[in-house]
């Protein structure tokens, strides 16, 4: 059985819910690990080998993201930053410091991808993640999910086109957020993403992503 | 003026009453009779119901195929088996819409709620047709609250007929 990570979930001191908690059910659920990336914070006790420490910047301007990006980088394992805003996407992607651009098409699928975006993600090995909570939130709202399962399928067929890296994540702020894999794999069966497609963006990829593989590709390329 | 029908009642005499002896006799028989006439009425009746249950009965070569999916809710407090199944008929209507869901045949056959955990957790089997099991996974997985509690669904395991779907069940506790 691959290893499953979930590279964005929040926690205390975010949320109520404590590290060990998640960790306990992520456990259960049958995840390798857990990433933390808490917004503009940072997890200080590290409290087993299956949590990573992360951070999720989210701002509104440019300047404020490179200046924080230059504050994190190298001091945490996973920078991920708060998509959305296409301004903000579009500093994320073009930035190669960064690991994971989070939601690039918002919470409530108001922000968009572009062929462009998505050849500098695939670039500088900018992970892209389709965030599955907000699928899972929106149900009670129809038309919403239906808005954001569409932008999903698109983005779906750029990150195929140009070979970018994607994940699953959940975003889950309590451990009822939090889906098993296998649950995980038939909510991105929705937007079209097969099933080994989702595994390895479940598994293979997030791995890649904690280790830097792509981004140590790039660096033996440019050598 | 006396009216001549008007007769004072009369005692009659031992000899006009009848025997309570033979009065017992009557009654015994009649009661066997009954017993015996019911009884006729019974086996008819069954006889009836086997070949109804055998008109009524679609032959097992004819069934649809089916799976029984059996899954574990955690949820902030307990919910009720109604409110659940209630929720998970919602999730995939929404999702898959009439025709989508019809296809499906779910339904849910059991849920029990744990009372030894402070967090409610359940487990519970759900009955879909063989074919539909990863979009009722997705069903399951779409739902986020009941009753306004919070709940995340996992699925535990898959299995082709209820016997082996509850070993699962009494397996995972």
């Amino acid at each position: 059985m691959p290893n499953f990570i979930d590279l964005n979930v929040h926690a205390y001191p975010e949320t109520d819910v404590p590290v060990e908690e998640m960790l306990r059910v992520a456990k259960r659920y049958g995840y390798a690990g857990i990433a933390i990336t808490n917004h503009n914070e940072v997890l200080n006790n590290k409290v087993s080998n299956s949590i990573f420490s992360g951070v999720e910047i989210r701002t509104n301007s440019v300047a404020e993201l490179k200046r924080k990006l230059k504050h994190h980088w190298g001091k945490e394992t996973l920078l991920a930053v708060h998509g959305g805003n296409e301004k903000i996407n579009r500093a994320a992607l073009e930035d190669s410091r960064v690991d994971i651009l989070a939601h690039p098409c918002g919470e409530k699928g108001e922000g968009e991808l572009n062929h462009v975006l998505v050849r500098y993600a695939a670039k500088n090995g900018v992970a892209i993640d389709f965030n599955l909570n907000a699928i899972i939130q929106s149900s009670s709202r129809r038309s919403e999910r239906a808005r954001i399962l569409s932008k999903m399928q698109e983005n779906l067929k750029l990150v195929r086109k140009y070979k970018a890296p994607m994940i699953l994540t959940s975003n889950a702020r309590s451990i009822y957020d939090l889906r098993a894999p296998r649950e995980m794999i038939a909510l991105a069966s929705l937007f079209g993403m097969r099933k080994e497609e989702a595994v390895l963006a479940l598994s293979d990829i997030p791995t890649g992503v904690l280790e830097k593989k792509w981004k140590k590709e790039k660096e033996v390329e440019i050598i | 003026m006396k009216n001549p029908n008007f007769k004072y009642y009369q005692i009659p005499s031992k000899s006009q009453l009848p025997n309570p002896k033979q009065v017992k006799i009557k009654q015994k028989v009649g009661a066997k009779l009954v017993v015996l006439g019911f009884r006729i009425c019974l086996v008819v009746l069954v006889c009836i119901g086997m070949y109804w249950d055998l008109m009524l009965y679609l032959p097992p070569s004819l069934r649809g195929r089916r799976r029984y999916i059996v899954f574990e809710v955690i949820s902030e407090r307990g919910i009720d088996k109604k409110a659940l199944l209630k929720e998970i008929l919602d999730s995939i209507y929404s999702l898959y819409g009439d025709v989508g869901a019809s296809e499906s045949k779910l339904w849910l056959i059991g849920y029990d709620k744990r009372k030894d955990t402070d967090i409610g957790t359940g487990r519970g089997i759900l009955r879909c047709a063989h074919d539909k099991v990863e979009e009722v996974r997705a069903a399951l997985a779409c739902i986020h609250s009941v009753n306004e509690a919070m709940v995340g669904i996992r699925v535990i395991g898959i299995s082709g007929t209820i016997k082996g779907a509850t070993r699962l069940r009494r397996q995972f506790l």
